[in-house]
């Protein structure tokens, strides 16, 4: 108690100090929480995390399978049921007004998707039964004051109608809610088969095969098993869990955790040197009153601990201040992408835990050489000059 | 001028005893050296990008496209609209034989590192040669066309594909290739692409009738206004037609801007944490010199040189840190070359590019971190008592 008293009475002495270390650890904390938070944001590559994996082409997620390979990949033992998927992305009449829209195998993408699309009997029966029939979900149904029964034109960005232009003509057959709000997937859903017909290009070509496993457990041994198979063909794949597809997105244009791991480096490589210098500097400023309190009878161990504890201090208060901050900025962000309310359980636990762990380590690295010195202040320097 | 000479000599005092106080000093030169490093890092990124696809288009080329396409290869254009689109052409007193009808395909290809990635193949006809001036071999010839299964590799395409020397074989989109020649292009996209001859391509992709992209030459640097009426006014095609380089400029704009949304509000909260920094020394540097500023004082020197020095000191240590943040930027990225997807699913290689503008952008920033973390120090250190000053024991 009589340590932390003190280490807490001694950086009160330097208030400006303390709180301009304070500030800038809390940054680098602020940097660290955000990005590898929204990197937990964007799904984790845990292959057992669930029963939902995605494969596709080994290069990257726009390259396209050839539609057969649906086949071989449901005969792979433990896998429940498999749906071709091809985006054709889109937007109605302006390009601002996006429209995101997926070509998909209809049964065994409604059955996987079971709280995401929850569709009336009749409009799911007309789904199924008609080649250009199209669902949508009810916020965009509303925004383009769409009903059951229109006809309407989707322009995909990326894949040309036969016809030589980019507008796929629809039937909306039904418009979809989700059973939770959390569970809400915006966009419409064609049928493949419709696409295979009218495609200008790509025909039989898929950009990814959603599959369902009937045993997390298994997962591993299936995704080794598809991949195994496809090896060394003209489309190798490969197999991940749909949790990991936005960071497979992403991944395509940058390597998104090399890129963060460098500028949280940075940015702790930084604070550390500007925080252990001025921790030191405190050191070097009191060589007088720790030789007096040597010579009061405080042992070398005692004052030792009392640098630790200030630069713990600093470390694990700016580490709390950063966390939440950074928290907060999460919240704002992942509201504003899933367009929910804020929660404010937005910092993945694994991220805060291991914060406070740097935290410690940090504390404990920035006092590393002033302990070391103010462990060697004997009690003679407390009579001496300046 | 007595009062300017005063304040010199006030300036060159503190900075005299700067390698005194060179731990603290220090600790705020990498601070701010960190920052502009990483800051220069995403925009060496995004100019690198820019030049390599801006570099593969040419202002004397019309490229035509479907509308609303943002890259070649998602492009499609009917065997018709090839016709209608020469028909056009012929109008505007372009012969046929003077476009170029090119099929893009992109294909994954097995890495040297053996990952796959992505290259663009073009399949090409003779007519596609004059379209691109600054391709060459590496003697400086003009690269062959490529006839039957050859390919003419960019040497980006050939990096990554492991290949080493013209006659080896490779395969790509199904079929097996022999490299007849490899080719630069003054580091742009260009390089990454591979060249096979039109038919070949289209062979190897049977039943698939559509081109991606029709070129034309340009005699004005600009599209004729005839022609481009004339395409989007036919209702039987569905085109746009542009300069090539501003096409290819739009298809970087995406990303770059992203890399730059990004790179920019890191450096800010980055920049915060060095400007905490340099405060924290600037307070120490001043606290150091209690007594020198208090005897300066009481000898006769004014409070505005006292504020100058400090002041001084704060820029002179966000100048070097942000010298020494370019010089940590050009050593890690000096000819360093990446890749990246762009628009349309296949990969570009790119070479990171400091420019002057960057660099200078990240002075401009690096000062405003020591203007700001040195202007209050200052005011503290020319508002000081002497006498106070000159009775404290140096802490």
């Amino acid at each position: 108690m009589t340590t932390l008293w003190l280490a807490w009475r001694n950086l009160m002495r330097h208030r400006l100090r303390a709180v301009l270390m304070l500030f800038s650890v809390s940054i680098a904390f602020v940097l660290y929480g955000t990005l590898f938070g929204l990197n937990n944001l964007l799904g984790s590559g845990d292959v057992a995390g669930g029963r939902d994996l995605i494969v596709h082409h080994r290069a990257n997620i726009l390259q396209t399978l050839p539609a057969h390979y649906r086949d071989s990949v449901a005969q792979v033992p433990g896998i429940e049921s498999i749906a071709a998927v091809s985006i054709i992305g889109g937007y109605v009449g302006e390009r601002s007004n996006k429209v995101p829209t997926l070509m998909v195998d209809p049964a065994p993408y409604l059955a996987q998707n079971g709280e995401g699309i929850v569709l009336p009997a009749a409009q799911r029966a007309d789904f199924l039964a008609t080649r250009d029939a199209v669902i949508v979900d009810a916020r965009t149904a509303q925004e383009n004051r769409w009903s059951v029964g229109d006809r309407v034109v989707i322009t995909s960005e990326i894949s040309p109608h036969v016809d030589g232009g980019f507008d796929w003509p629809f039937r909306i057959a039904g418009i979809y809610t989700a059973a939770k709000p959390e569970d809400a997937i915006t966009g419409a859903f064609g049928r493949i088969d419709y696409f295979n017909a009218a495609a200008a290009v790509g025909r039989d070509r898929v950009h990814w095969f959603a599959a369902r496993t009937r045993d997390a457990a298994a997962n591993e041994r299936i995704v080794e098993t598809v991949d195994a198979r496809f090896a060394n063909s003209e489309a190798e794949t490969r197999t991940e869990p749909a949790a990991a597809m936005a960071r497979a997105f992403l991944t395509q244009v940058v390597d998104f955790t090399l890129v963060i791991r460098l500028v949280v480096g940075a940015a702790f490589a930084t604070i550390l040197m500007i925080v252990g210098n001025t921790v030191a500097l405190g050191v070097r400023q009191r060589r007088r009153e720790f030789g007096v309190m040597r010579a009061l009878g405080f042992g070398s161990r005692q004052v030792a601990a009392i640098v630790v504890a200030e630069s713990l201090i600093v470390a694990l208060f700016g580490a709390l201040l950063g966390l939440t901050l950074s928290s907060m900025l999460l919240a704002l962000m992942s509201a504003g992408i899933t367009g929910t309310a804020p929660t404010l359980s937005s910092l993945p636990l694994g991220v805060l835990a291991s914060g406070l762990g740097i935290a410690a380590l940090f504390g404990t690295a920035t006092a590393l050489l002033p302990t070391y010195r103010a462990a060697r202040i004997s009690p003679a320097e407390a009579f001496s000059r300046s | 001028m007595p009062v300017l000479r005063s304040i010199f000599a006030v300036v060159r005092i503190t900075l005299s005893g700067l390698p005194a106080r060179w731990p603290m000093a220090l600790s705020s030169v990498c601070g701010i050296a960190l920052v502009v490093a990483v800051l220069l890092g995403f925009l060496a990124m995004a100019e690198g990008f820019t030049r390599s696809l801006t570099g593969a288009g040419s202002q004397d080329v019309a490229v035509i496209v479907g509308r609303g396409v943002r890259s070649e290869q998602m492009s499609a254009l009917s065997p018709d609209a090839v016709q209608q689109i020469q028909a056009h052409a012929a109008n505007a007193g372009i012969a046929w034989d003077r476009t170029s009808v090119e099929r893009v395909r992109v294909a994954s290809a097995r890495r040297a590192d053996g990952g796959t990635g992505t290259i663009v193949l073009r399949g090409v006809t003779p007519a596609a040669a004059p379209f691109r001036q600054n391709r060459r071999t590496s003697d400086g010839a003009q690269p062959p066309m490529p006839r039957g299964q050859d390919v003419v590799l960019g040497v980006a395409a050939a990096r990554q594909l492991g290949v080493n020397t013209a006659g080896d074989t490779i395969r790509l989109g199904g079929q097996t290739w022999r490299v007849a020649a490899m080719v630069e292009s003054g580091g742009t996209a260009l390089e990454s692409e591979a060249w096979v001859a039109a038919d070949a391509l289209a062979a190897a992709f049977p039943g698939e009738l559509h081109v991606q992209s029709v070129r034309l030459p340009l005699a004005a640097g600009e599209v004729p206004a005839g022609l481009r009426a004339a395409l989007t006014s036919d209702a039987r095609l569905s085109v746009k037609i542009e300069r090539e380089d501003r096409f290819f400029a739009a298809q970087s704009a995406g990303l770059a801007g992203m890399l730059r949304a990004f790179a920019w509000p890191l450096a800010i909260v980055m920049g915060l944490g060095a400007l905490a920094g340099a405060l924290n020394t600037m307070f120490t540097s001043v606290a150091a010199r209690t007594q020198e500023i208090a005897t300066l004082r009481a000898i006769g020197f004014g409070p505005g040189g006292t504020f100058l020095a400090t002041f001084t000191e704060a820029l002179v240590l966000a100048l070097v840190g942000a010298g020494l943040g370019v010089g940590l930027a050009a050593l890690l990225l000096g000819g360093r070359s990446g890749s990246t997807l762009a628009g349309g699913a296949a990969e570009v290689s790119f070479t990171y590019a400091l420019t002057p503008g960057a660099i200078g952008a990240a002075f401009l920033f690096a000062l405003l971190v020591g203007v700001l973390g040195g202007a209050w120090p200052a005011l503290r250190a020319a508002r000081q008592p002497i006498l106070a000053g000159l009775n404290s024991d140096a802490q």
